[in-house]
């Protein structure tokens, strides 16, 4: 048996639920395949519109569209650039609003980046933030007293970490473990997990609000680790302030952490809510082509060939970590198209000699290539096929993790690949 | 800081921690000095293999007689770091006939016991191997941790009053008439200065024994040759595989705990500081280790790393595998210093033989007849026979780290252990990061290298109050930056992927490197 689908989006991840809620927002038959959970729920759960810029200079801007203008101009070929301002803007303005309406309250300033604090003491700017986040941008930029607590035998997390680091320029911070013995189920071990679901449980609260009480101090805010439950956070914090009078924030680990997974998690229930087909495990692996075009996508299920007819396909399969491109000993691939991307000759100019720093591997701007409707295109620059856009990490030309513009590019060109679609199938149809 | 002792010892390889070892037991005081940490060198980018001498028997009959009786000692006196896994030499359908009879017949001659297995015995004992050989002969290679080596043997030294100073430079030897008087040092950590006054000062620098010659106004001869190794994340392997072929690049494969290992190449260089591998020479590599073992192939790298040999360099060989890989003594009476000798060459499986006898020689030179006992008294942790099981140190570290907390998932390393590590190194005044931890734990060492514990390490140090303000954040950059430099050569498939992850951590989520 076979399904119809009007848009079939490959992918889950940001990008991916980006192209699904606008498709089904303009009244597509919408059905997405990922092979897993998407790159998401690795994420702190912050988005990245554009923060630094150029790369090699590592400069922090704090207007993210003066910025992008800039970036607009000096790099053509990059994702944002094929969007241009305006539909970066509108996808933005539009993905933010529901995200802001939604449980998980996310926090921006329209023209405005922010900062927040990590679990390593280091300080991120990004563009926006989970409601729960709020209060660490304010406590950041206010740095009033705060008190950062941790727990005993939380491995992920040392509040002494975050205080020691940021001291000097912040002095009424305040490190805490507390000592959950007694609160906690003697033969639960404290990890993530466990203490989340913990924080699920009014009863928990209290005794922690009691626990806690005593060491604020001066404090007007209380930081913790980003482990206050799963899509119920927003409550559980707006309880603990009440039941602390402070403000009380999240400060996000290392992944794989709960504000990318409540993100990623939210996300696919609403889409599935809207009727749309969501389908995760079984990766597309083999496309058909009729000419200039994708006709049927296939999968393996249960090792029974699926065979899934496509009129459209957003491919939003993201970069290596996702699966989206493969890394080969000697050449880089991308195996849906089962095209070779241009890459450095030599593997030992694949990567800088340094790890982190300006400005950037040349690896991360190798991707697939594609016109100015996000279409793939071959090495001579001619669309390779008509009915497929490309959303996301694997475009080429840009350094997510350095700009600090994942999810923007995520968001604009998922948009931006479903928009493109339909209007290159108006033109073939004049 | 004025320090006085009866022999003073240069380098904190396996071979110094053997001489420091070999002259406490004989009742001498000994003090060491070490530039950086233990196994810096050589001692810690090797493939952690005992030879049983078969790698060396047609060529290098000397070097081949050693190994035979260092192995049976070392499994005796060091059976703590040593997996006693057992070795195969493996002739493909395209190697040398002639070679396998020369091999039995010198084995033979310097008393290596083998066995001709037949090809299907073989293949059933290793069914990763490459199905096409046409012999197999059995060998008593094993595996050995050097890291533990190295560390038991300085526990053992300090244990009869030896005194280890790492992360000391020696920076000046000050002589007068046809003796050292003193050897100055400096702490890289705290910038102390050492003053050392020795009778005897014994240079067992590794490829650095030119440098420290040098101070003395010694000309040291040996030519450096790079060796470089692969680690998989996987063990493929019972026995150490060996090529049945005349010594070559890539035709050893050795399994280490929960790893595999194969290497190495020999390349000469001319900087010893900064070792670099680069791809072509990670797939020479990796293309020689599936000639013997397949399942190399599609298998993940999670590193590759270097080591310099310091060869001693004669006048009759043709090229560097030519030269005999048994070691020199240099007694510097000879260039005018009587209190003064080098030791250089030789390999990890006689580093017990090499420190046995040159601190023959030292003891002569002092007038004393103290006799070595390092072949019969065992090394602490090796006194009860065990040997390396990692089946049983890792069930065992898992059940002492379930109620402490974990802090290397890959290797069970817990807060417990890190903390009696700390207390110890605190205790000696020494450096305290990631990197010195890693060295006496395994932590880090295992899949991810370091990506996930390296973070969390930071963190405990935090915890614990051993690392102020953002220098904890300093070393876990340093950290990442050190670990980059061997997983890089080998980023392909999944292991790019984890590195991008890792990446988006560091760079992406938690902006480590940004100036905010």
């Amino acid at each position: 048996m076979t399904t119809q689908a009007e848009i079939l989006i490959i992918g889950g991840g940001l990008a991916g639920m980006a192209a699904a809620r606008r498709a089904n927002s303009l009244g597509l038959k919408t059905s997405v395949i990922a092979n897993s959970t998407g790159s998401l729920p690795y994420t702190s759960g912050a988005l990245d519109l554009i923060a630094v810029y150029p790369t090699e200079t590592k400069f922090y801007h704090s207007k993210p569209w003066e910025t992008l203008s800039d970036l607009l101009n000096q790099q053509p070929d990059h994702p944002y650039s094929k969007v241009g301002l305006k539909g970066v803007k509108d996808s933005i303005d539009d993905f933010m609003s529901y995200l802001e309406d939604s449980p998980l309250k996310y926090y921006r300033r329209e023209n405005e980046n922010i900062a927040i604090i990590t679990g390593a003491g280091t300080i991120k700017p990004t563009y926006a933030v989970q409601g729960s986040l709020k209060a660490n941008v304010l406590a950041l930029e206010q740095r009033k007293p705060t008190l950062i607590a941790g727990f005993k035998g939380l491995t992920d997390f040392a509040p002494e970490q975050v205080v020691e680091n940021l001291q000097d320029r912040w002095p009424g911070l305040v490190a805490q473990r507390l000592d959950l013995t007694g609160l906690v189920d003697q033969k639960r071990r404290i990890t993530v997990a466990n203490i989340a679901s913990e924080f699920e449980k009014v009863a928990f609260r209290a005794e922690f609000a009691k626990l806690v009480k005593p060491m604020l101090g001066q404090a007007k805010f209380l930081g913790l680790p980003a482990i206050l439950g799963m899509d119920k956070v927003m409550d559980i914090v707006a309880d603990l302030e009440n039941r602390l009078g402070v403000e009380v924030f999240e400060i996000p680990l290392l992944s794989p952490a709960l504000p990318g997974t409540r993100l990623a998690n939210m996300l696919k229930n609403d889409l599935l809510a809207d009727g749309i087909s969501y389908r995760q495990g079984v990766p597309v692996d083999r496309l058909e082509f009729e000419g200039d075009k994708v006709t049927v996508a296939h999968r393996q299920a249960r090792r029974v060939d699926q065979a899934i007819p496509v009129s459209m396909m957003v491919m939003a399969t993201g970069r290596f970590f996702g699966g989206g491109l493969v890394a080969e000993q000697h050449r880089i691939v991308e195996p849906l198209l089962n095209t070779e991307l241009e890459v450095p000759a030599s593997r030992d100019d694949w990567h800088m000699k340094t790890f982190l720093g300006a400005p950037g591997h040349p690896i991360n701007r190798v991707g697939v290539k594609t016109d100015e409707y996000l279409r793939p295109v071959g090495s001579d620059g001619k669309v390779l096929y008509k009915n497929i856009s490309v959303a996301g990490a694997i475009l080429d030309g840009h350094d997510w993790v350095r700009e600090k513009s994942g999810a923007g590019i995520s968001i604009a060109t998922g948009y931006a690949a479903v928009d493109a679609l339909l209007s290159s199938s108006e033109v073939e149809a004049e | 800081m004025k320090v006085e002792t009866q022999v003073v010892v240069i380098g904190g390889g396996l071979t110094g921690a053997g001489i420091l070892r070999d002259l406490s037991l004989r009742g001498i005081d000994a003090v060491l000095l070490e530039r950086r940490d233990f196994n810096a060198g050589a001692s810690g980018a090797n493939h952690g293999l005992l030879h049983s001498g078969g790698r060396y028997v047609v060529n290098d009959a000397e070097s081949a007689e050693e190994c035979v009786k260092e192995n049976a000692i070392l499994k005796r006196v060091a059976s703590g770091c040593i997996e006693d896994c057992g070795g195969l030499f493996i002739a493909l359908n395209e190697d040398s006939d002639e070679y396998v009879t020369d091999f039995l017949h010198s084995a033979e001659k310097v008393g290596l016991n083998t066995e001709q297995l037949d090809v299907e015995e073989a293949l059933e004992d290793e069914p990763y191997v490459n199905p096409d050989i046409k012999a197999a002969i059995r060998v008593p290679d094993a595996s050995i941790n050097p890291f533990l080596a190295t560390n038991s043997n300085l526990t053992a030294a300090k244990q009869d009053g030896a005194r280890v100073f790492l992360h000391t430079q020696v920076i000046a030897m000050k002589r007068e008439g046809g003796k050292i008087v003193e050897v100055e040092a400096i702490n890289r950590t705290t910038g102390e200065k050492i003053t050392v006054v020795a009778d005897q000062v014994v240079s067992a620098a590794g490829p650095w024994v030119d440098q420290i010659g040098a101070l003395a106004g010694v000309d040291v001869k040996i030519a450096y040759s790079k060796g470089s190794l692969l680690i998989t994340n996987a063990r493929l392997v019972n026995n150490v595989i060996n090529r049945l072929r005349p010594p070559s690049n890539g035709d050893i494969v050795v399994p280490g705990e929960t790893v595999t290992i194969t290497g190495t190449t020999s390349i000469r260089v001319s900087n010893l500081d900064y070792l670099t591998t680069p791809a072509a020479e990670v797939d020479l590599l990796v293309n020689e280790a599936e000639k013997l073992v397949p399942a190399m192939r599609d298998n993940r790298y999670i590193r590759v790393y270097a080591g310099v040999r310091p060869l001693v360099l004669s006048d009759d060989t043709d090229g560097d595998r030519g030269i005999s890989r048994t070691f020199t003594i240099f007694d510097h009476a000879k260039d005018g210093i009587d209190n003064f000798s080098t030791i250089a060459g030789g390999k990890l499986t006689t580093y017990r033989l090499m420190a046995e006898k040159i601190s023959d020689l030292v003891v002569a030179k002092m007038g004393l007849s103290k006799k070595c006992k390092t072949d019969t008294v065992c090394l602490p942790g090796s006194e009860d026979g065990q040997t390396l099981d990692t089946a049983l140190r890792l069930s065992k570290l898992k059940a002492s780290t379930e109620e402490s907390e974990v802090i290397c998932e890959c290797e069970f390393v817990g807060k417990k252990q890190l903390q009696e590590l700390i207390t110890e190194l605190q205790k000696d005044g020494s450096k305290i990061d990631p990197n010195t931890l890693r060295l006496r734990s395994r932590l880090g060492m295992g899949s991810c290298q370091g990506g996930f514990c390296g973070y969390r390490t930071i963190g405990f140090l935090y915890e614990e109050g051993v690392v102020k303000q953002k220098e904890g954040n300093k070393m876990l950059m340093e950290f990442l930056e050190r670990r980059w430099h061997g997983t890089k050569p080998v980023l392909w498939g999944d292991q790019l992927r984890q590195e991008q992850l890792l990446e988006a951590i560091y760079c992406g989520s938690l902006n480590i490197d940004g100036n905010l």
